[in-house]
């Protein structure tokens, strides 16, 4: 396993950088379908839709934050997600 | 003797209290400015990263058709202004207003149709016959996302029911607490990149339904930015037409002591000699 793969993941949001820093993964709600990032993802661009984003730090301490409709963005594991509100910010290591 | 004793107390009185009055509305719009000028600078992140989005898409999205893309004949051409709800902000409207009209004023076979963000612009506007399409009035200098994607989802739907065949924003850039300058936008020219570099995103669910919900967003966050500037731009002009009201105030009121102690001067001088001269008259 290459668990030590991580890529660069900002979030933003209108009102500010919501995160900025390393990501071993992450799933996100897209318009097709949920779907998983890991480190040298291929090119992409996806819609968000309002639900659960689940975050892995290199740490392994999973995360989930609640987002609105927005977009991802994938190039060279630099990994934008946009979106115009975060709703809830939850923090936990169960699940 | 122009005025009294008397008369320059009360106008200096006054002064002091006009001052006062300038000098708290100063120090109002220094931290309004202080506040506007960071989520305007923390808004800019997004912004960014949505034009990274936008041009990563038309990279990967040609021959995608969309009305957006379409290039049609220009009819009526709306143009948004941005200016402020309340006034006592130097030029900062005026200098907004003159962009406006020095458009207005240059002869074009098209209509034109305004979009009014802003009392100060509405109020000017108003007795015009220059025709209005909407009209926001309630924004108060706090730019708020939810209200401005519905500025921008009316102006997008202005355009694509043909309304409107073009959209050019005039708002007022912030360059820095001391200048401010009102500038003209095209708005809604999104340009689709016909040949180059083709770049192979995968795109989900397709390219269609992004550029769809993209663009909409995408146009909703400049018209944020540029709101969010203007609105800091207006703080900053404020504050600078309060700094030298109570500069002005200050200087009227140094000017009208000089005035009342050479007036009181004047009277004891006047009382001194009349008294010398009564006693002269005496011995004499």
């Amino acid at each position: 396993m290459m668990t030590d793969l991580t890529f660069h993941l900002i979030v933003v949001t209108p009102e500010k950088i919501f995160f900025d820093g390393q990501m071993r993964s992450l799933v996100a709600p897209g318009g097709a379908g949920s779907f998983g990032v890991l480190a040298n993802h291929a090119p992409l661009i996806s819609t968000l839709l309002p639900g659960r984003l689940v975050l892995t730090p290199p740490d392994g301490k999973k995360q989930f934050l609640t987002i609105g409709s927005g977009f991802l963005d994938i190039l060279n594991n630099e990994v934008t997600l946009v979106t115009e509100t975060i709703i809830q910010e939850s923090s936990s290591e169960s699940s | 003797m122009a005025e009294t004793l008397r008369e320059l107390k009360t106008r200096i009185r006054s002064a002091q209290k006009t001052q006062q009055i300038t000098r708290t509305m100063q120090m109002v719009a220094a931290s309004r400015l202080k506040k506007s000028e960071m989520i305007f600078r923390q808004s800019k992140p997004y912004n960014e990263r949505m034009e990274l989005i936008l041009s990563h898409l038309m990279e990967s999205s040609q021959g995608v058709s969309h009305p957006f893309f379409e290039s049609r004949e220009v009819k009526t051409i709306g143009l948004v202004l941005v200016t402020s709800d309340r006034g006592l902000c130097g030029g900062y409207n005026a200098a907004a207003i003159a962009k406006a009209e020095a458009f207005l004023r240059t002869p074009r076979t098209q209509a034109v149709q305004l979009i009014l963000i802003g009392k100060k612009g509405y109020d000017y506007f108003k007795k015009r016959d220059i025709p209005i399409l909407l009209k926001f009035l309630d924004l108060g200098g706090r730019p708020d996302y939810p209200k401005i994607s519905d500025i921008t989802d009316q102006l997008i739907e202005a355009y694509l029911s043909g309304v409107l065949d073009e959209v050019n924003v005039i708002y007022t850039q912030f360059v820095s607490a001391l200048s401010n300058k009102p500038v003209f936008k095209k708005f809604l020219n999104l340009q689709q990149k016909k040949e180059g570099l083709q770049s192979d995103f995968i795109l989900e669910p397709d390219a269609e339904a992004i550029i769809d919900q993209f663009l909409s967003r995408q146009i909703t966050s400049r018209m944020y930015s540029a709101l969010l500037e203007s609105f800091t731009a207006e703080n900053s002009s404020r504050m600078v037409a309060m700094k030298s009201a109570t500069d002005s105030a200050e200087e009227m009121i140094e000017h009208l002591s000089l005035k009342g102690n050479k007036a009181r001067q004047a009277a004891i001088t006047n009382e001194i000699l009349e008294i010398v001269t009564a006693g002269e008259a005496i011995k004499g």
